[in-house]
């Protein structure tokens, strides 16, 4: 929406001005995100937006338990119950509400792994004596054990915790065979915290341990020599980095950087993955939004633990992801830690490039058939026994090296025809022209997908190194920005143009494979055009990377806020032009991809 | 590494109180690994058969199934011909509380009861399905011939 929409004359007059629905529809844009960003195109081409809401696996998390909660109010069976039942039905409550209803109520419970028992229980945790032995583990008691409130299957608490820890989904039975119900999410729970209290309790051992290990608490001198030993240690692998000149402290900031980013990741994994119950609930989220894969999508990314919630169109015509799509539009979208993604097909950013072609695009790389092309194209088969010759020099005049049969290169005719002359007579030969035919075809083709080929690779290698090079870089830029003093907002456009510079490379990348599957036209040289504008625009940029001290990079700020919104704006345009001709049809493909 | 208290216990009771028609031998030089025969069940077309398996429990044994698979020729309708077992039990239905003898025991019920409906070897199913005489006599045959 743009700005000048909002201007009113006065507040009571916007207001006044806006109806119940609109109000309705104006606070869901406030957390609602679009795949693009103008309603029009700068040529006034009315476009048709995808709207999406990046969430995160608590929000859904919350979500699910709110509804699990309303079920239950009509219900009434309790929220652990309730939440087995909707975990059963895959959260179809029309279905679940008939069958309650029309089914015998025990039959019900009995066939969702739910007893037929209710109420209060209590001691599901307990500690039990030295009679007992737990049937996964073989120890005996005594030991703290654990059972579900209406079974009497118990096993050691360990036992029990790695039991539902090796699940996958959120409804796990209990470990006995003949037993029939489900871990509820309230039973969790009491499983969780002692399991939590217990990993509390281990590290506070092992901490006393060490205590005791150094025999009582340290005098100052102990922790002075202490402190020395660490301090010297520690410089002498200073000294040892810096004596490695540049390339390598680059090297390892940037190890320090990428170790710091995957430690934080690691981090929040492990808190997820050591309490149980949020595990549990992740399993639950997953299994939700896997049922619901038209809504929902989970990013791709590695290690990303964050979702994208379709919410519909900013449009009459288009209802459907896939009629979206099949207007040739690329549904892209970005989750909340800035992964950009395709909606339609789950693959990273590949705007200009359609679904199809992408799909396409991929196959063409991975298949063998280029590879067979080179070999029409670079060779030729002898015309006797048909085994494929690569001519690597010398004369016209080849002899097959598996049938011995000579010929002539260029009209594939028997060599004794050419004894007295060297040049080629049968050149309108029938078969000799036939033959060349072939190979003409066939070079185009390659020559074509090579061009596009090295193009594509020339920029995802660019795209690789830059995203390299320019974290390390990014790292140091920090370290001065510190040193310097200069406040995080002041430095903060240099993350930005990294940004713009990648995602301008991507961009690129896919333009080019988009470029291999259209027909030769006026259309597509002014494509072209665009391409080579943005191409030179990405340059420009990327070399500002280059300077060096990076001390300088501060100083040249002003430039890279020129190149970098120079880039910005050529990227918004060369995708709307893109857009354009795809979505109008002003751009034919080669008949095999549709 | 040492093994597990569960598979020493689990062990020496397969040794001291046996399954009839079941034996199970660990390996000498790796305990988790099992020679296993079973006899064919009376009532079946594998009566009088004594079919030879291998048993190998893996590092997270008991929280994921034991492998098993045949070494002796069968034709079922739920064993393949590299001797791999269709039984919910060592899949999806795997329990900790479930045991090796357990285990053991489902795959002798699976001889008296094959089930064509959830195939692994498709045509010995097909040919259960479609002429059920005929698949007994060749299930007979290859007992007769390989499991002797």
């Amino acid at each position: 929406m743009s700005a000048s929409e909002f201007e009113y004359e006065s507040e009571e007059e916007y207001a006044s001005s806006v109806s119940f629905d609109e109000l309705e529809a104006l606070s869901l844009t406030d957390s609602v995100h679009y795949t693009h960003k103008n309603r029009q195109t700068a040529n006034g081409l009315s476009t048709h937006r995808m709207r999406y809401k990046p969430v995160e696996a608590d929000e859904i998390e919350g979500q699910l338990k709110a509804h699990i909660r309303d079920v239950d109010s009509i219900l009434q069976i309790g929220e652990d119950d309730c939440a087995v039942l909707m975990l059963k039905y895959e959260w179809n409550e029309q279905k679940l509400l008939e069958d309650f209803t029309t089914k015998e109520p025990g039959n019900l419970r009995r066939e969702c792994g739910l007893a037929t028992d209710t109420g209060v229980v209590s001691g599901l945790v307990e500690t039990a004596g030295p009679e007992f032995m737990c049937a996964i583990c073989c120890s005996e008691g005594p030991v703290e054990t654990f059972r579900l409130s209406w079974c009497d299957h118990r096993y050691c608490v360990d036992c029990y915790v790695r039991y539902v820890r090796g699940s996958q989904t959120g409804l796990v039975k209990c470990p006995d065979t003949a037993c029939r119900l489900y871990v509820r999410p309230g039973e969790l729970a009491q499983l969780s915290a002692i399991d939590e209290q217990r990993a509390l309790q281990k590290e506070e051992q092992e901490r006393q341990e060490q205590r005791q290990n150094l025999g009582g608490p340290l005098t100052s001198e102990q922790i002075m020599a202490k402190y020395q030993k660490v301090a010297s240690e520690s410089s002498d692998e200073e000294d040892a980095e810096s004596e490695d000149g540049e390339e390598s402290t680059d090297d390892a900031l940037f190890n320090f950087h990428e170790r710091h980013i995957r430690q934080q990741r690691l981090e929040k994994q492990e808190r997820r993955n050591k309490v149980l119950l949020s595990r549990y609930w992740y399993a639950v989220v997953l299994q939700y939004t896997k049922k619901h894969a038209r809504t929902f999508r989970n990013c791709p990314a590695v290690d990303c633990e964050c979702f994208i919630e379709y919410r519909g169109f900013d449009s009459d015509v288009i209802s459907s992801v896939e009629e979206y799509v099949a207007h040739k539009y690329i549904p892209i979208v970005q989750c909340a830690n800035g992964h950009r993604f395709c909606f339609a097909c789950t693959s990273e950013d590949h705007a200009p490039a359609t679904c199809a072609v992408v799909r396409k695009w991929i196959q063409t790389c991975a298949d063998e058939t280029e590879t067979s092309h080179w070999i029409t194209a670079n060779t030729k088969d002898c015309p006797k026994c048909s085994s494929p010759i690569e001519k690597n020099g010398g004369c016209n005049h080849m002899t097959c090296g598996e049938c011995h049969y000579q010929f002539c290169w260029i009209c594939l005719g028997d060599w004794s025809r050419h004894k007295n002359n060297f040049v080629c007579t049968s050149f309108d030969d029938e078969e000799a022209k036939k033959e060349r035919e072939k190979q003409e075809t066939s070079r185009v083709s390659l020559k074509k997908y090579l061009f596009y080929f090295d193009l594509f690779e020339i920029h995802r290698v660019s795209l690789k190194k830059d995203t390299e090079f320019l974290a390390k870089l990014e790292y140091k830029v920090q370290e001065i920005q510190q040193r310097a003093k200069v406040s995080w907002i002041e430095a903060h456009f240099y993350r930005e143009s990294i940004d713009t510079l990648l995602r301008c490379r991507i961009t690129l990348m896919w333009s080019y494979a988009l470029m291999f599957y259209l027909e030769s036209s006026k259309e597509k040289g002014m494509l072209e055009k665009t391409q080579s504008n943005l191409s030179n625009h990405v340059e420009a940029l990327s070399k500002l990377f280059e300077i060096t001290p990076t001390e300088n990079v501060i100083k040249k700020k002003e430039m890279f806020l020129t190149k970098a919104n120079a880039l910005k704006t050529s990227h918004e345009k060369c995708i709307e032009i893109f857009m354009e001709s795809l979505v109008l049809n002003r751009i034919k493909f080669v008949s095999d991809i549709e | 590494m040492s093994l597990p208290k569960r598979i020493i216990r689990e062990t020496e009771r397969l040794v001291s109180d046996p399954v009839p028609g079941i034996t199970a031998v660990p390996h000498e030089d790796n305990l988790r690994y099992f020679n296993v025969t079973i006899d064919g069940p009376s009532g079946s077309p594998y009566e009088g058969g004594k079919f030879k398996l291998e048993l190998f429990l893996p590092d997270d044994y008991p929280m994921l199934a034991p492998k098993v698979r045949f070494l002796t020729k069968i034709y079922h309708p739920n064993i393949d011909r590299l001797g791999r077992i269709c039984l919910d039990v060592l899949k999806a239905n795997w329990s900790p509380a479930l045991q090796v003898r357990t285990i053991l025991l489902s795959i002798q019920a699976l001889l008296s009861s094959p089930n064509p409906d959830d195939p692994l070897a498709n045509e010995v199913a097909e040919e259960w399905k479609s002429n059920e005489q005929n698949a007994i006599k060749t299930a007979r045959e290859w007992t007769e011939r390989f499991a002797q």
